[in-house]
């Protein structure tokens, strides 16, 4: 009895011990919770940014919520163990959504602002502070405060050169900073700027990637400087860097891409016949998509190499051995219709165009085709086949348009029966359905190139500077592609500026 | 007795069975064989709080590997760690709760109590582990095979239709011979050796209603594992902390098959025994 007795009584210190959590992992208890949090905070972070109002108010608390969960303002203390970490860098990622909600909200200050304040805090962890430290440089880009995203963008380059840390979200901002700090540079006009950082972060990237030879972070630092070197117009070091990073035992899943990429350097270095090459080992060594890819780019490189004999019938192997409704065979067929227009053999290509038109009208080459065949009436001066074609083209792009309900799918749409309208020379009606096309999906960057259309067309054919400023503001202030962001700005910048110097200017316009 | 009596006496045993599974005796085997596996599936979805991760973070980190030692990997990986878990324990759990149920459905109306009855088919495990495990694990052999033929379908319609059938007919077969040998077993005086004498007198006289008894339960398995599935898949992907809640449904119905199975066993061969004679 007396023995059952202290069994029991052992049983019952177990369970309360149990219960009272001794001898566990309260880390691993802490990083489960934190996970389970962020877990939520995610999904109700999907659905504000889908739009959902209420959605974004519990999303925001939800995520401060996990971002309150870091130790120290370091992100968390040296001496933490990994899961303690673990729980800091998940607070992180919560303060970088919490930044991109206000962002996605349109309060790209205050998000401005809560980067920087992330960056600090989570100095210590790589993969919150790099990353933290790049949306803020994007986004002081789109703030116009172009010299401020330069320093974050180099800060970060100067990283990149001396790294410290093998997680992948830092080396994915850390190779593209100093691509974007060049950019950036020499749209302000700093290109001795521009050059010096290039070259400096191109040698430091490469010695890099030199130490690291045979790891497979290699091969990327390799295509980072390739890069840089493209940028700043130097092919021939951009090949040598892509010849390295081929080189590399570790690079064998990224060696097709490498090669292809070596055949469109060669060809922006106006070398077609290198292009051809590296074309052809591409397509001949290996197989699949970056074969099919390579044959479009043998194609292109002998076309313009000026030998069309030799591009036609690859472009005829790749349209035939390729499903028919493929994006790369509707490519091949519109280049090989252009071609066949640029030679003399208008009746295949406008057979070959029709083709398209008809088997992939919801492709964008699809498009280009309809749009093909006007231009090349207005341009003969064909006018009756033109208007014959244009009626066609806008039946085909307004039947397309009234079953479509995908955004991107609808601006290609649009684009094309702007650019037929424009053609005819309807420029008023093509500068409003590429300015509709612009403000009903203000979020697309294709929709931002057409409201830049829209603008260009008020500001050159309609001679509207009024309707013209307009667009060009609202661009300026809501674009999704930075650069025509800053197109904008520059328009209006200039001019802003006559009109302040000559009163009278504005007054005669 | 004509097939189609057999096929009668099977149907009003079934419903017999079911109907009295929810009422004590029967209704505590169900609740048992519910609460095991449920019980199972809190502990492995709790492993991170800090009176259990000693015992069972190294359970999870086998059975699920790294991804279930994170949120939501843990709850996303509770049915196949479950599964898991009942790959290893089935042969024993499974036949000593056939064996208490057949029991309770054998004696309870003669007084035999809950408790009575574990005791008793504890006395007896060996001879129902002898008997029931090979048939445990030919069935678990043969289900697996019929999951990765529903999961082919998909890629070889045909190859893998024919392969869900014969799993079918085999999973059916396997549950008739464990219905011919639960009454034999369930009797204390029956010796092992004359089990297989026994099977197939059981076949001779009832063979219609037996076969008919193992397609059904089969059928119906093969139907609430489709619907579990599907159920698991879209309530787990979205709301993982159902996880453990959706696995204690599964487990029910599971128990409920099992209790269905074991009473069913014992009041079909008593129903054909009695009309045969």
């Amino acid at each position: 009895m007396a023995v059952t007795r202290r069994a029991a009584a052992a049983a019952a210190l177990l369970l309360v011990a149990a219960i009272a959590g001794c001898g566990g992992d309260p880390e691993l208890w802490a990083r489960w919770n934190a996970e389970r949090l962020l877990w939520r905070a995610r999904r109700l972070e999907a659905r504000a940014a889908a739009g959902d109002p209420v959605a974004w108010q519990r999303a925001a608390a939800a995520l401060d919520r996990v971002a309150a969960l870091r130790h120290a303002p370091a992100g968390a203390p040296p001496a933490a163990g990994p899961r303690t970490r673990d729980v800091a860098a998940l607070a992180g990622t919560a303060a970088l959504l919490r930044a991109r909600l206000d962002a996605v909200a349109g309060r790209e200050a205050d998000a401005e602002r809560a980067y920087a304040r992330v960056a600090t805090d989570w100095a210590g962890i790589d993969s919150v502070a790099v990353a933290a430290r790049a949306a803020r440089a994007v986004l002081l880009e789109r703030l116009a405060r172009d010299r401020e995203a330069v320093a974050e963008w180099g800060g970060l380059a100067r990283r990149a050169a001396s790294p410290d840390s093998a997680g992948v979200a830092p080396w994915t901002a850390c190779r593209t900073a100093a691509a974007e700090a060049v950019r950036l540079l020499a749209r302000l006009g700093r290109t001795a700027e521009a050059d010096s950082l290039g070259d400096a972060a191109s040698a430091a990237l490469g010695a890099e990637a030199a130490r690291m030879a045979d790891r497979t972070i290699a091969d990327d630092l390799w295509a980072a400087v390739a890069e840089l070197r493209r940028r700043a117009g130097h092919y021939d070091a951009a090949r040598a860097a892509l010849r390295a990073a081929l080189s590399e035992p570790g690079a064998d899943d990224a060696r097709a891409a490498r090669v292809l990429e070596l055949a469109t350097l060669s060809r922006e270095a106006l070398e077609p016949d290198t292009a051809v090459r590296y074309a052809a080992w591409a397509a001949h060594e290996f197989s699949g998509d970056i074969a099919n890819s390579a044959m479009l780019e043998l194609a292109h490189a002998w076309e313009d190499a000026g030998v069309a004999d030799s591009s036609l019938p690859v472009y005829k192997r790749l349209i035939e051995q390729l499903p028919s409704m493929g994006g790369l065979a509707a490519r091949a067929r519109l280049d090989r219709a252009r071609l066949l227009d640029r030679t003399g053999h208008w009746e295949a290509a406008r057979a070959e165009l029709r083709a398209l038109a008809m088997m992939q009208p919801t492709d964008p080459c699809g498009q280009a085709a309809l749009v093909e065949i006007v231009r090349h009436h207005v341009r003969e001066g064909e006018a009756v086949f033109a208007r014959v074609e244009s009626s066609h083209a806008l039946e085909t792009l307004d039947r397309l348009l009234a079953v479509q309900g995908d955004a991107a799918l609808r601006v290609e749409a649009l684009g094309a029966r702007a650019e037929v309208l424009a053609l005819m020379g309807r420029a008023a009606a093509a500068e409003s359905v590429y300015a509709g096309a612009w403000r009903a999906y203000p979020d697309l960057p294709a929709a931002a190139f057409a409201g830049w259309r829209a603008a260009r067309v008020a500001d050159s054919l309609l001679h509207d500077p009024r309707d013209a400023a307009a667009l060009y503001r609202d661009l300026a202030a809501r674009s999704a592609d930075p650069d025509i962001r800053w197109r904008a700005r520059q328009r209006l910048a200039a001019d802003a500026t006559p009109a302040r110097g000559t009163p009278a200017a504005g007054g005669s316009r | 007795m004509e097939a189609l009596e057999q096929l009668a006496a099977t149907g009003h045993a079934s419903a017999r069975v079911l109907r009295d599974a929810f009422a004590p005796p029967l209704a505590a085997v169900l609740l048992a064989a519910t609460l095991v596996p449920a019980a199972a599936a809190w502990l492995l979805a709790g492993f991170a709080w800090p009176g259990l991760s000693p015992v069972l973070l190294p359970v999870v980190s086998r059975l699920g590997g790294e991804a279930a030692l994170h949120y939501p990997g843990t709850l996303w990986a509770l049915p196949p760690m479950l599964a898991r878990l009942g790959a290893v324990t089935a042969w024993l759990l499974v036949p000593l709760a056939t064996g208490w149920a057949a029991t309770l459905a054998a004696y309870g109306r003669g007084g035999v109590d809950v408790v009575g009855a574990l005791l008793a088919t504890l006395q007896r495990l060996p001879r129902w582990l002898v008997a029931g495990a090979p048939l445990v694990i030919a069935r678990d052999v043969v289900l697996g095979i019929q999951a990765r033929a529903l999961t082919a379908v998909a890629h070889r319609p045909a190859g893998a239709a024919a392969e869900v059938l014969l799993t079918f007919v085999a999973d059916a077969a396997i549950l008739a011979l464990g219905a011919m040998l639960v009454p034999a077993l369930v009797h204390r005086d029956t010796p092992l050796a004359a089990l297989p004498g026994q099977a197939r007198a059981a076949w001779s006289w009832g063979g219609a209603g037996h076969a008919a008894f193992g397609a059904g339960l089969a059928a119906l398995g093969f139907a609430m594992r489709l619907a579990g599935d599907r159920v698991m898949g879209s309530v787990i992907g979205t709301h993982p902390d159902a996880a453990p809640v959706a696995l204690a449904a599964v487990a029910a119905v599971a128990a409920l098959g099992l209790v269905a199975f074991a009473g069913g066993s014992v009041v079909l061969a008593a129903a054909l025994d009695d009309r045969w004679r």
